[in-house]
């Protein structure tokens, strides 16, 4: 609690001249708030269930499990299906049983974006070393509050990030994302931060278009550092496919 | 120090804690509140620039008169918006060729109409339009050209011919030669005289031609052409210029477009305004000049179509824009017409370096493709960049938008429609330049349009039929004075309409008579009449400076003998016995400039003595917005406060339920006062910078319809929501808007065909059912949920609530959570996604705040407007609820002859176990879908219920017989599984039934 009240005590003097503060310091700052580097880093696993809730009602129930380095694997269960995304680092595959419920594995698109999901740390951490050039760009209300707003840039891919200039934590996230074949942009929007092992972490997720919520993802559970095999994220030969 | 201790230093820093400061309401605080666009792209709108990448074309760049910049990526097949925060008139567009996502941008248009906005300086963006800075020459007001040193990108050169309605030392060719952060006015010209055209040598930098340019417009007059004017040169990189007189016409000139050969830079082209204008040729880079041609094409309208481009590839091929588009294939020696099923009046042509054949041009009514220089054209039908100058609606259910545009005449189309508002849902409804287009109040098929200069037709949309209606003069006059945008205005009732020219008339059966209501309202000022010499040099007489007219009338909603009528020569009369005396009211404006034109004006809902008006007096060159508020019938106004608020004004609306909630239409956009007018709020975040001409409150819908000059039309629906919101008072933490009832139905999906991404549609509006509701802070910690309860308290639905500062919106479940399904490892259970919707009745919404709780109830009825009865949806309903349950059965029978097949499979041990796994896997057989592949034709009881399911409960009608008879067969078998399924799971499972069935439902909740 008491690196929340000095946390705060900076953002009040820091806020005072929004634009006297650079990068670095917002992004040492949005660290800091999470946790620390050292807290983030330390965890190597998370597992999290929640639901989904989508337009007219519809829900969804899921199991997201991320392990360093780069593996992500997502259950979702619907309606007596279980469909399941996976990424073990390089490959990325899909069980849906609509498209016949055999193991397959995806294209290039998807390989990018699931790396996106196994990155446990975001984009604001070692950003440099993965790759993404990052720039200060002004500061935003979202929602009431005055956000920084950063620009994300990666292999022509485009992203704003938004870090609360009071509580420091990630805002929100606007990104360009191909819904049913068209292009849209979309905006994630991150709240009821709770502390897992040391890191805040958003127990619920909401992803809005045109200000609308589209869909909203919550946490029932969140935990770390929980012993997932390296399997679990592979792509299933036939003798393990019951799995 | 404690949670809420921590609650309240945060709440201290945002300044929200009751006494300390007062809340104030941002735009982004109005939640999901926001304009939606419905276009539409139909007609597109004027386009005055475009700039395409040279290296890759499909990168475009639309400037449009009064709609931002619009990009497409794919070669036109789609379009988006990049500069919505900033100003949307464009003046030019100038994209660093060898540094393609630098694009410099000068903002206001110098194709000066009468109804052209304005720019407020230069912007430029090195991201490809993701981000703009603002990089000065803000008072220029208009900027016609940029030119980027080809050697040194931080060099630019920037024409401005700098404001038209005043005199102005801002205007003149600017230079930067470090990236904008300075200037220098190397050009400067005079008071009324700027800088259009700038071309730099490609070769040798150091070589200059500019072209300077005298003008100004009145409220009633418009001039081109002076002594400074003309071509002028610089050898030394733009620091010293002499005026060019070689060849070239001497005396008053107008304006001048030039062009340079890219394939020989020393061959240059002007077109000249002039005495007798021309087409001019110098082949020494601008020294000495011969006249090649005469004629139409140089003649037409200079103010509106000075530009010439050059094939890049070909110096002999030239286009000139026009009303309609000329092409030269011979230096200008002669000129064709080209591009003549593309709109008329052109202002931009892009032509590919690599292709000549290869042409984007951009129109009064949008952009259009060529692959033959302009023999056959396509239209890129998704730019929504419509200027409308007046919007009207109807009553029907989703109500319909009427208005009409600059140039591209006056149109009705629906303000939602479910899966988008397409092109071809609008319809069309008179030719000419459109601006009011009224549906009457009784009979919305019979619909009044004018076009430009008080041309007032009738059309009854059922038939067809048409007729002019216009009133004709009965004093002596030979003509009436209509202003270019005649007001045409209903009363309270059915049929009644009035009309405005210099006089008020009234009709009484929708302009089949008319009576004359009013002597001249005008100052009939011979001063501000002399249109016939208009122009200057070119005359130019369009009916677009008529002046000392009526330009808004307004009858009381409170009493129709009250009408109000403003002119746009500053006077404001009201009658309040329908007509008969008038008094001119105006005189008590306090603050207003006289003369102004009163651009609208608007008679409260509330009480008759009461009104609000706006004045504009941006046509002499003032552009501050003016708002007045009178509660006595005129006798004495209150200014109402401009803080916050930019741009001329052009309308005010108070909304008729909550007298302190008023919407304002500026030239820079949208503002709403939750406070009659004590402090505005700007809808900058979710709306563009665009001029909002016109605003009308549809009642029963609870919206409000937006005219933009510039991106088509805005619906901005839960206008009751708004009414919630009050700045003024101390607020509670939360302040739920009690829902409207639900009236059972299921959303129509509107589907629509495989059209690709390249046809623009409209957004309707959202079909979801929302609890709306406003808090005072953001919430910070803990879960915020919503529960919907029946009547016994027990919990239906429970689903994350959203915790915006301000306005929230969270659409209701008002369905049963879908069914337990049966597991299967192919294919889905299509059909069972949702549970039934919630029968009639009344269901308490509860808002868990954590752990605060704030509650209201919900109504349930029966929708009417189905054609179901009561009996028949309820009799639906059971057999929905039965079916569920059925469903639920088969799907603990499954579950429980899946487990114990699971866990012997791969462990036999005994015959018996074999046996028994045998008979488990045929009975899970017939359970649920087994076979693998995509298509395999497979059903079993799963995937026939769960078929049945969906069909039944999709419809709210009577179930048919042999859906009902389907089932008790699906029943009585799932009973036979079930029944099978015990026999051979006994002894096997450690829960009953029942505790499966609890089992499920449990992890079905995470």
């Amino acid at each position: 609690m008491r690196n929340l009240i000095a946390i705060l005590t900076i953002a009040v003097v820091s806020t005072a001249s929004v634009f006297a503060i650079d990068l670095d310091e917002v992004i040492a700052k949005a660290t800091a708030a999470r946790g620390g580097e050292k807290a983030i880093k330390a965890i190597s696993t998370v597992v999290k269930e929640g639901t989904m809730s989508m337009a007219q009602g519809m829900e969804l129930n899921f199991t997201e499990t991320t392990k360093r380095p780069s593996k992500f694997r997502m259950d979702m269960s619907f309606q007596g299906m279980a469909i399941t995304q996976a990424f073990d680092g390089t490959t990325a595959w899909a069980v849906n049983p609509m498209a016949g419920g055999k193991p397959e594995k995806a294209g290039s698109e998807e390989v990018k974006k699931m790396a996106e999901q196994a990155d446990m740390d975001g984009e604001l951490i070692d950003w440099k070393k993965k790759g993404y050039k990052l720039e200060l760009v002004g500061s935003e209300d979202i929602d009431g509050s005055t956000a920084y707003k950063i620009k994300s840039t990666k292999d022509d891919e485009t992203s704003f990030l938004y870090i609360d200039a009071v509580t420091w934590l990630l805002a929100k996230i606007d990104k360009k994302m191909s819904m049913m074949g068209q292009e849209a942009e979309v905006e994630m929007v991150f709240s009821n931060y709770q502390d897992v092992n040391g890191v805040q972490m958003p127990m619920l997720m909401e992803i809005r278009s045109d200000g609308q919520t589209m869909m909203s993802m919550s946490y029932s559970s969140v935990k770390a550092n929980v012993e997932v095999p390296d399997a679990r994220f592979a792509f299933p030969s036939e003798d393990v496919k019951k799995n | 120090m404690t949670m809420s201790a921590l609650l309240c230093a945060i709440a201290l820093f945002y300044g929200v804690l009751p006494g300390i400061a007062q809340p104030t309401f941002t735009s982004g605080m109005l939640g999901s509140i926001r304009p939606r666009a419905i276009g539409p792209a139909t007609m597109s709108g004027r386009v005055s620039d475009i700039a395409v990448v040279d290296a890759d074309p499909k990168i475009i760049y639309v400037g449009a008169a009064g709609g931002g910049i619009w990009k497409s990526v794919n070669g036109g097949v789609s379009f988006s918006s990049v500069f919505d925060d900033y100003p949307q008139s464009i003046g030019a567009l100038c994209i660093d060729q060898p540094r393609p996502d630098t694009l410099w941008v000068g903002t206001g248009e110098s194709w000066t109409r009468n109804s052209v906005s304005y720019g407020k300086g230069l912007y430029r963006t090195t991201d490809a339009g993701q981000t703009w800075t603002l990089m000065g020459l803000d008072s220029t007001e208009r900027i016609s050209m940029i030119a980027i040193h080809p050697k040194d990108p931080s060099t630019v050169f920037v024409a401005a011919p700098g404001p038209l309605f005043g005199d102005s030392p801002h205007r003149g060719l600017y230079r930067t030669t470090d990236f904008g952060k300075s200037w220098q006015n190397v050009l400067p010209g005079d008071l009324r005289t700027g800088c259009t055209d700038v071309l730099i040598h490609p070769k040798n930098p150091k070589l200059l031609l500019a072209s300077m340019w005298t003008f100004r417009r009145t409220p009633y007059s418009f001039s081109s052409g002076g002594p400074l004017g003309g071509v002028y040169r610089s050898t030394d990189g733009g620091t010293t210029w002499n005026k060019v007189s070689g060849g070239l016409p001497t005396g008053d000139v107008g304006r001048i477009a030039l062009a340079r050969s890219p394939k020989n830079p020393e061959l240059i082209f002007a077109s000249v305004e002039a005495s007798e204008s021309g087409m001019y040729v110098s082949t020494n880079g601008g020294k000495t000049w011969s006249k090649r041609y005469t004629g139409s094409a140089v003649d037409i309208r200079p103010f509106y179509f000075s530009r010439i481009i050059c094939d890049p590839s070909n110096d002999s091929v030239l286009y000139k824009c026009g009303i309609q588009l000329f092409r030269s294939d011979d230096q200008t020696v002669t000129f064709s017409q080209t591009a003549s099923s593309a709109h008329s009046d052109h202002h931009a042509v892009w032509v590919n370096p690599k292709n000549s054949e290869h042409i984007i041009i951009g129109t009064d009514g949008g952009v259009y493709e060529s692959f033959n220089k302009g023999k056959s054209v396509r239209f890129f039908a998704n730019l929504p960049i419509g200027q409308f100058y007046h919007v009207a609606t109807d009553d029907r259910e989703p109500f319909n938008v009427y208005g009409g545009l600059q140039d591209n005449g006056s149109w009705m189309g629906p303000s939602s429609k479910p899966g988008g508002i397409a092109n071809g849902d609008w319809r069309f409804v008179g030719g000419g330049d459109g601006f009011y287009v009224v549906p009457d109040r009784g009979n919305p098929d019979i619909v009044t349009w004018e076009s430009q200069g008080g041309n007032i037709v009738r059309n009854n949309l059922a038939t067809g039929e048409e007729k002019n209606i216009a009133p004709k003069p009965d004093d002596g006059t030979l003509k009436l004075r209509y202003n270019w945008n005649a007001p045409i205005v209903r009363g309270n009732r059915p049929g009644v309409i009035f009309v405005g020219s210099q006089y008020v008339y009234k009709s009484t059966n929708s302009g089949e008579d008319w009576n004359r209501i009013s002597p001249d309202m005008t100052t009939n000022d011979a001063a501000k009449l002399g249109q016939d010499d208009n122009g200057g040099l070119t005359l130019d007489n369009s009916s677009a400076e008529n002046h000392c007219t009526v330009f808004t009338i307004a009858e009381s909603p409170r009493d129709s003998m009250v009408i109000w009528a403003g002119t746009d020569d500053g006077n404001l009369q009201i009658t309040r016995d329908g007509g008969v005396t008038w008094s001119k009211v105006s005189d008590a404006f306090k603050g207003v400039p006289k003369g102004a034109w009163v651009t609208s004006v608007e008679p409260s809902h509330h009480s008759a003595s009461e009104c609000f008006v706006t004045v504009d007096n941006h046509m002499y060159g003032d552009m501050k917005p003016y708002m007045l508020h009178t509660t006595d019938y005129g006798s004495t106004w209150k200014t109402l406060v401009t803080e916050g608020v930019s741009g001329y004004a052009h309308v005010l609306r108070q909304d008729h339920v909550n007298p302190k909630l008023l919407f304002l239409g500026t030239e820079d956009g949208l503002f709403i006062s939750f406070s009659a007018g004590g402090s505005w709020l700007h809808i900058a975040s979710t709306f563009p910078r665009v001029a909002v001409r016109d605003l009308e409150l549809q009642d029963k819908q609870q919206a409000l319809a937006i005219a933009t000059h510039g991106r088509s039309l805005y619906v901005l629906d839960n206008i009751d929501v708004l009414r919630g919101v009050d700045v003024s008072t101390e607020q509670p933490p939360l302040t739920i808007i009690k829902p409207k009832p639900f009236m059972r139905r299921y959303p129509n999906s509107g589907g629509g065909w495989f059209g690709g991404d390249a046809d623009y549609a409209g957004q309707s509006k959202s079909q979801a059912h929302a609890l709306w509701y406003i808090l005072r802070d953001k919430h910070v910690k803990g879960t915020f949920m919503l529960r919907i309860k029946d009547t016994s308290g027990a919990v239906i639905r429970a689903i994350p609530a959203s915790g915006r500062k301000g306005v929230n919106s969270v659409e209701l479940p008002l369905s049963y959570p879908a069914p337990l399904s049966p597991k299967s490892a192919v294919g889905g259970a299509f059909g069972t996604f949702s549970g039934p919707l919630l029968p009639v009745g009344t269901y308490t919404i509860e808002l868990d705040k954590a752990g605060e709780i704030y509650r209201t109830t919900i109504d349930v009825t029966h929708d009417t407007t189905l054609g179901h009865k009561p009996e028949h949806s309820q009799q639906q309903f059971t057999l929905v609820q039965n079916m569920y349950a059925v469903y639920e059965d088969l799907a603990v029978t499954a579950e429980r002859v899946q487990s114990v097949m699971n866990s012997i499979e791969g462990s036999v041990e005994t015959a018996k176990d074999t046996i028994l796994l045998n008979d488990l896997v045929d009975l899970n057989k017939t359970l649920v879908n087994t076979k693998q592949g995509i298509v395999t034709g497979e059903e079993q009881l799963r995937e026939k219920l769960a078929s049945l399911y969906g069909e039944v409960n999709g419809y709210l009608g009577r179930p048919g017989l042999m859906q009902q008879r389907l089932f008790d067969e699906l029943k009585a078998r799932i009973q036979k599984a079930s029944d099978r399924c015990e026999q051979l799971v006994a002894g096997r499972l450690p829960e009953t039934r029942a505790q499966t069935y609890t089992r499920l439902k449990s992890q079905s909740k995470k």
